[in-house]
This record gives structure tokens, sequence and C-alpha cells, in this order.
């Protein structure tokens, strides 16, 4: 056995081992899912705040229980999918750990927050903005997905530019940057997890 | 020269798909058939010859089930192939580091 050929046969492996260790899904129908949910609640929470659809506060939290029950349906129907997913690896274990470790704040800041009134509904699509864009920067990354890790600088910027907005307009403009910036984005990431055979 | 054992090179992994299908392996927790033939480009029948040798070593394990009506290989490294994985890349390590004190050495008697 040639020494040269043992160091080319070792870069091999190496090369083989980093490919297969960080194929990763970024999870596109995820982001299709939840961002067709939550767009649609913002949409509905800014038609009802502003008079255009009737109801009430009650009315609000009925329609995000609906929402997330929804959310979490279509979750585990696409985890059970995801078993089947044609490799398991560490890289897919921890885009899942991101987005557990950002909904779970969410849900913290959003239900919590709101029942005992220490977060304005306003202050909502901000931190929601936020939080967002980190998911996104982690899945990135993990993913080695240029794109997507920079989507989340414009979920940051997104992010400031929901603060200065004033009244109901927020939940309207927050619910278009989720069509725009999360459905749009997890259509295109699941078209590249389709071309990809995964 | 410094030593080297050749024997000592496990046989069932040093070809090149086989090799590329337990370093696939050893670094993910399971792999399903079309997943393997994508990373290591191979023909489904050359895969199947391949991974049959390497299941009658004991190196991995397959389970094969219908999923929605259509079969699928799922493919797992067991402990004795990951050990056997090791070894083998630890002594391609020893070989190339043979390799570089030859080198120094004859660069020292020049």
């Amino acid at each position: 056995m040639e020494e040269s050929k043992a160091a080319e046969d070792l870069a091999f492996i190496r090369k083989i081992m980093d490919e297969s260790s960080s194929f990763a899904e970024a999870g596109g129908d995820q982001f299709v899912v939840w961002g067709a949910i939550t767009g649609l609640g913002m949409l509905g929470t800014w038609a009802i705040a502003s008079r255009y659809l009737p109801g009430n506060g009650t009315t609000i939290w009925t329609l995000w229980f609906a929402a997330l029950a929804a959310g979490f349906l279509l979750s585990y129907w696409r985890s059970r999918q995801q078993q089947r997913r044609p490799v398991s690896n560490s890289a897919n274990r921890q885009i899942g750990a991101v987005w557990f470790a950002v909904g779970m704040p969410m849900l913290l800041l959003f239900f919590v927050g709101q029942s005992y009134e220490l977060l304005r509904p306003q202050a909502i699509p901000a931190t929601a903005a936020a939080l967002l864009g980190t998911g996104i920067y982690l899945t990135g990354t993990l993913a080695r997905i240029n794109w997507l890790r920079n989507l989340a600088f414009v979920w940051w910027l997104a992010s400031i530019a929901l603060m200065l907005v004033h009244g109901a307009t927020v939940f309207l403009v927050y619910a278009l940057l989720l069509f725009a910036l999360y459905v749009l984005p997890g259509i295109k990431l699941s078209q590249m997890a389709r071309r990809a055979g995964v | 020269m410094a030593e080297f054992d050749h024997t000592l090179i496990d046989d069932v992994i040093h070809s090149r798909l086989r090799l590329a299908i337990m370093a696939v392996l050893a670094s993910v927790d399971r792999a399903e058939f079309s997943f393997l033939r994508r990373q290591v480009n191979a023909t489904d029948g050359n895969l199947g010859a391949h991974l049959r040798k390497l299941e009658e070593a004991g190196y991995i394990r397959t389970e094969k089930q219908f999923v929605d009506r259509k079969p699928r290989t799922d493919c797992y490294l067991t402990d004795v192939g990951r050990s056997a994985f090791r070894s083998y890349v630890e002594r391609l390590g020893s070989l190339v580091q043979v390799a570089k004190v030859d080198s120094a050495n004859e660069k020292k008697h020049e």
C-alpha cells in the first residue's frame, strides 16, 4: 500500500464524513406551515383589532388557540413523516433543537406574557421577528445555506422596523413579512429538498 | 525504513466503495439506501453487493421495510463495524506518519 494513497484515502474519508454528517434538511415545509398559520393569525388579529372583522379580545384568543392547535397537529404529522427521512444525523437533530429552543420562548412570552399583561400585544411581532431571525440564522449555518443565514439579518432589521410601527398596523406588517420572508423561503427550501431527493 | 505491517489493513473495508459506505455510516445514525447511493455515487446493484459483503462481516446491519407500499432499506453501522473503521483509519494515519518520518530521515541523510 502506497503512502500517498493512504493520505489520499484519509482525505477522501474526511470529505465524505463531513458531507454526510452535515447533510441537513432545513425543514422548508415547517416554515410554510408555521409561517402560513401565524401569518393568517396575525391577519385575523389585525382585522379584528382594526374593526374590519367583528370580535373582541376573546375572539383573538380563540383564533390563536385554534391556529396553534392546527400548527401543532400539522407539525406532529410532519415529525412522523420525518422519521422516514433518508438520513438521521447530528445536523438534523440540531436543527430540530434550534426550533424547539426558539418556539418555547415564543410560547412563554406570548401566552404567559399576554395572560398577565406583561407584554404589550404590539410588542409581539418585533419580539417574534428577532427570535425568528435567530432560528433562521442557526438553521442556515447548520444546513450550510448561505442565503438562508443572510435572511436572518433581514429579520433582525425587520424586528427594529416593527418596533417603530404603531397600532394594529404592526400585525398586518408582520403578517406580510411572514408570507414574504418565511413562507416563500420555506417553499424554496422544500423545492431544494425535493431536488436533493430528501 | 520505519515499520508498517500492511497485513493489519482490513481487507473488507479496503475497497474504495466499501470505505465510502463505512465513512458515510460512521458519520450518521442511520442512512437509507438511496441516500447512501447518492453519497457514494454507486449503482443500485453495485451498492447492494458491497452492502452484503459488509453485512456478512458484521460491520453493518440493514433493516428492510415497506413505507407507503414502497420498499425501503435502512443501513446502520454496528459496534464491530465502528471499531473496525476506527482501526482502519488509525492504520492509514500511522502509514502516513511512517511516510513522513522516512521522508524526514532521508532529508537528514542528504
